[in-house]
This record gives C-alpha cells, sequence and structure tokens, in this order.
C-alpha cells in the first residue's frame, strides 16, 4: 500500500542521506585529481623548513634516517641526514645550479649539477601524458600530516609489477608532506614524511654551500648526468647500440648517457612510464652483485645464459654475447624478466 | 817399426787371436822391445785381476735394474714420490692449492674483473631525481648513501 511504503522507505532514504553526509565532509572541496596532479608536478617556490623521516626498505633490511629540510626559492636546497644519535651521516645541498654530497666520514664532497637543470630527451607533456596513460589518479582525504591537513593523491598502476604511489599534498601550500612508494611484491618500498613543517623559514646562501677546506671534492658519475638520443649515444662511444623504444609495461625511452666507472666504460639507457624509471647499463665486464640475496634464473626460452636477481634494489643481471646487460627499477621481478626479454 | 801388432796383444794373451794373426804377432815381438814392454804390463794386469776377490752378484740386480728402466720418468728421477707417506700428503696440499686458485679466481677483486655495483646504483638514483615527479628527499637519500658506499664505506654501521 502506499501509505505503508512511504513509512517504511522514510527511514532508509535518510540512513542513505546520513551514509553520505558522513563521506561527503571528507571530499568537501577535494580538488579533481588531474588538479591535484598538476599541482604536485609545479611545486611551489617558497621557503620552508622541517624534519623528514625516510624510511626504504631493501630485502628484509630496512633503514631509517631523520633528515633536517630546508627549502628555499630558486631551487634552493639543504638536507642533512641524521644518525640517530644526532650525527651527521651525509649533505646533500643545492644552490639551484651545481649540487654537492658532502660524506663528514670520509672527509669528500661529491660535486655535480643540481637536479632539473637540463632538458630531457622527453618532453614534460609527453611524461604526463605517459603517468596519466599508465596509472590511475584517485584523491582522497583530508589527512593531517604534520599537523596540517592534506589531500592525497594515490597513482595506482594500471599494469601489474609496477609500484603504486601514495602522495599527501598540503592544502595551503601544495607541497608534498608525505611520499609513499608501493611495490608490487610487498607492502610498501620506500617513505618519506614530515614530522615538522614550516612554512616561510628564513634561510641564508651559505646554507646551500657545503664548507670543508680539508675535504677533497670529486665528480663522480652520474652527477652530471647527459640526456642523449640513442643516435647522439652512439656518435659519442663509437659503438652502435640498437635499443627498443619501449619496454614492457608501458616504459617508453627516455635518454641515454654513458659514463666511466673505475677502467670501465659503461653506457646508460632510461625508460619511463611517467612516474617508474628502469636504468639499462651495458658493460663489457658483469657487473659484481652482493652474494646475499642474489638468485640465479634461468631463461634459456629468451637465448639467454643466466639472470640474476639482487635484493639490493631490483637489479637484473644478464650476458647478450661479449655485453652484459644490468636492469635497475622498482617493478616486479617477473617484469623485470619481461623487460630483459625486450634486448634480444 | 810396425806397431799393428801391438793393438792385438791382448787378444794374443788370450788366445783369441786367428793363426795367421797369431803368426804375425808371434814374428813381431822378438824383434820389438816396445811391444814386449806392454805384453809384460797386460800379463801383469791379468795376473793381478785373476788373483782378485769374487763378490757374488747379488741376484734381484738384474730384476732391479728392469724394474728402474720400466718405471715412469718423475719415479725415476724423484724416487721419493714413490712413497705414499709423501705422496698422499703431497696430493692433499695440491688439492687445497687447486681449491684456493679456484676461489680466488671465483672472488677475484681485481678492479677489471668486473664493474661495481654502487656507482650505477647512484646513478640510477640520480636519474630518478630528474623524474616528472618530485621525491626529492627520498631520491637524495637514496643516492647520496650510494654514492658514500661507492668508496667502499657503508657510513650507515
Amino acid at each position: 500500500m502506499p501509505t505503508a511504503k512511504t513509512s517504511s522507505s522514510k527511514p532508509a532514504f535518510l540512513a542513505f542521506w546520513l551514509a553520505l553526509a558522513a563521506v561527503l565532509p571528507a571530499r568537501a572541496g577535494a580538488p579533481a585529481a588531474d588538479k591535484l596532479l598538476d599541482k604536485v608536478l609545479a611545486p611551489p617556490d617558497l621557503t620552508y623548513s622541517g624534519r623528514t623521516m625516510v624510511t626504504q626498505w631493501f630485502g628484509k633490511q630496512a633503514r631509517a634516517e631523520e633528515v633536517d629540510v630546508l627549502i628555499a626559492t630558486g631551487g634552493r636546497a639543504r638536507r642533512r641526514f641524521l644518525a640517530p644519535d644526532g650525527r651527521v651521516l651525509r649533505v646533500v645541498v643545492s644552490d639551484g645550479e651545481t649540487e654537492q654530497v658532502y660524506v663528514p666520514r670520509l672527509h669528500k664532497i661529491y660535486a655535480g649539477d643540481a637536479a632539473r637543470t637540463y632538458e630531457k630527451i622527453m618532453p614534460a607533456e609527453k611524461e604526463r601524458d605517459l603517468l596519466v596513460e599508465n596509472y590511475d589518479l584517485a584523491v582522497s582525504g583530508p589527512e593531517t600530516v604534520a599537523g596540517r591537513p592534506t589531500w592525497i593523491l594515490q597513482l595506482t598502476p594500471k599494469t601489474p609489477g609496477k609500484p603504486s604511489q601514495r602522495l599527501w599534498v598540503d592544502q595551503q601550500t601544495g607541497v608534498v608532506l608525505e611520499n609513499k612508494r608501493f611495490l608490487p611484491e610487498r607492502s610498501f618500498a620506500a617513505m618519506s614524511r614530515f614530522v615538522t613543517f614550516q612554512p616561510g623559514a628564513a634561510a641564508a646562501q651559505d646554507d646551500f654551500k657545503v664548507v670543508d677546506a680539508s675535504a677533497s671534492v670529486m665528480h663522480p658519475a652520474g652527477l652530471e648526468p647527459a640526456f642523449l638520443s640513442l643516435e647522439e649515444l652512439n656518435a659519442a662511444t663509437g659503438r652502435a647500440a640498437n635499443f627498443p623504444e619501449k619496454l614492457p609495461g608501458g616504459f617508453h625511452f627516455e635518454s641515454a648517457d654513458y659514463m666511466t666507472v673505475g677502467r670501465h666504460s659503461v653506457r646508460e639507457i632510461r625508460y619511463t612510464d611517467g612516474l617508474a624509471i628502469v636504468s639499462i647499463f651495458l658493460t663489457d665486464r658483469p657487473v659484481q652483485l652482493p652474494k646475499q640475496g642474489t638468485t640465479f634464473v634461468s631463461t634459456p626460452a629468451q637465448g639467454m645464459s643466466a639472470l640474476r636477481l639482487s635484493a639490493s634494489g631490483k637489479v637484473l643481471n644478464w650476458r647478450r654475447g661479449r655485453e652484459y646487460f644490468t636492469a635497475m627499477g622498482d617493478v616486479s621481478r617477473e617484469l623485470l624478466l619481461a623487460i630483459s626479454g625486450s634486448f634480444k | 817399426m810396425n806397431h799393428d801388432e801391438q793393438a792385438l796383444l791382448s787378444a794374443w794373451i788370450d788366445g783369441e787371436l786367428s793363426q795367421d794373426e797369431r803368426a804375425r804377432v808371434e814374428a813381431h815381438l822378438p824383434g820389438c822391445a816396445s811391444c814386449r814392454g806392454d805384453l809384460d804390463g797386460l800379463r801383469f794386469v791379468k795376473t793381478r785381476l785373476a788373483r782378485a776377490d769374487r763378490r757374488a752378484m747379488p741376484p734381484d740386480l738384474i730384476a732391479g735394474i728392469e724394474a728402474a728402466v720400466a718405471r715412469p720418468w718423475h719415479l725415476r728421477w724423484f724416487p721419493v714420490l714413490g712413497r705414499s707417506t709423501v705422496l698422499v700428503p703431497a696430493g692433499m696440499v695440491a688439492a687445497a692449492g687447486l681449491i684456493v686458485g679456484l676461489w680466488l679466481g671465483m672472488t677475484n677483486n681485481d678492479p677489471d674483473q668486473f664493474v661495481p655495483l654502487e656507482p650505477l646504483l647512484a646513478a640510477h638514483a640520480r636519474y630518478e631525481a630528474e623524474a616528472l615527479l618530485p621525491e626529492d628527499t627520498m631520491v637524495a637519500a637514496r643516492y647520496s648513501y650510494h654514492l658514500a658506499n661507492a668508496d667502499g664505506e657503508d657510513q650507515q654501521q
């Protein structure tokens, strides 16, 4: 009967709206996922300081460090990595143009160019398109980090075997206050989280230079990266390298580089899916993997002699003729093996 | 004077000459004082040898010579190797040396044998700093750690 129907549907109707009301405040004012992504990709040019905890998992081992962070306008940054007893383990400073990695215990300064001072081969717009193509975006929150309200941007890979990522973005400044990277085979691989955060902190120019006259200055491979096309790499090294433009998992060629490590010449090919990075290194001698955590995988179907997986980061070694390949990336073992199969 | 007969004197004493040779020597001796002197010397030596004590030949001498000739060269020159008290320990030492050699070969720290991993990890992590999504502190933690480790120092300890 109509009357009975009305009386019975009323509580259900109210319950629905109450439930919706309980959810809605969390979403109220939440930005669209692509807007929040753009906010993250264009970090604010402001000065702030704080304390961050960084934890990284390597196989079954974890390494946690407290970091004293000072970020200033103009791409200037200082990060002091501290031991539990307060000792300074490492200092990474950038004045926006040059970067120094200072290791007090070794009395060494590793000098190079500041990050993001080069023009990459792949335009930023294409890299963003790749990210959106390879990952599902979602926004949740708010949640509080370091006493501040944040939105959570979730990036979930569309294909299995790749890392997912969750970013806690400060609602007021747009600074990423917490960052968690989840590996496909583990609960999560790395995180950084602000414990304290003070926007508008004071910073002097001297804060972004290492002063230690007794330290020796070195220029290691990798701190001054070049971004070469394959043709430029072949011309620079005098060797013909033919690499696939795409790899399984949605990875695209981004750039190449070459360096000297000890007496060995090393060529590096980098791939990106917009978020994760896979590097392929080519050497004339095998790369020495740590014995602990290294396993051997035979893949006769791919025409390779042997593959090695290491828990020290995801590292895979194989040989093709007289060349040795080493692949690195935060992807699953299966995906790394599939990627190795692309280099026939 | 023809002294061809002098070479026949020893055989003449032993009665080993033919009739013609014996006749030649016997015709020569009366007119050759030198050959007669040589003949006296030969007779003296033969007489002394005939009077010398005789010893019996060891019964296993021939067998020993034959066995020695039949041995491998290394045992002929280094007969001590044929003794088990020497050979077994020497074999063990050689085997141990071989194992150590193989182990050293497999764990060769010669910088030319292998490309060290840490600089490559550092280069990979440093490139992550160029990624689209800024993860600066996490990435800086990684590559600064690998740079310090590339010098063989684990400063976390």
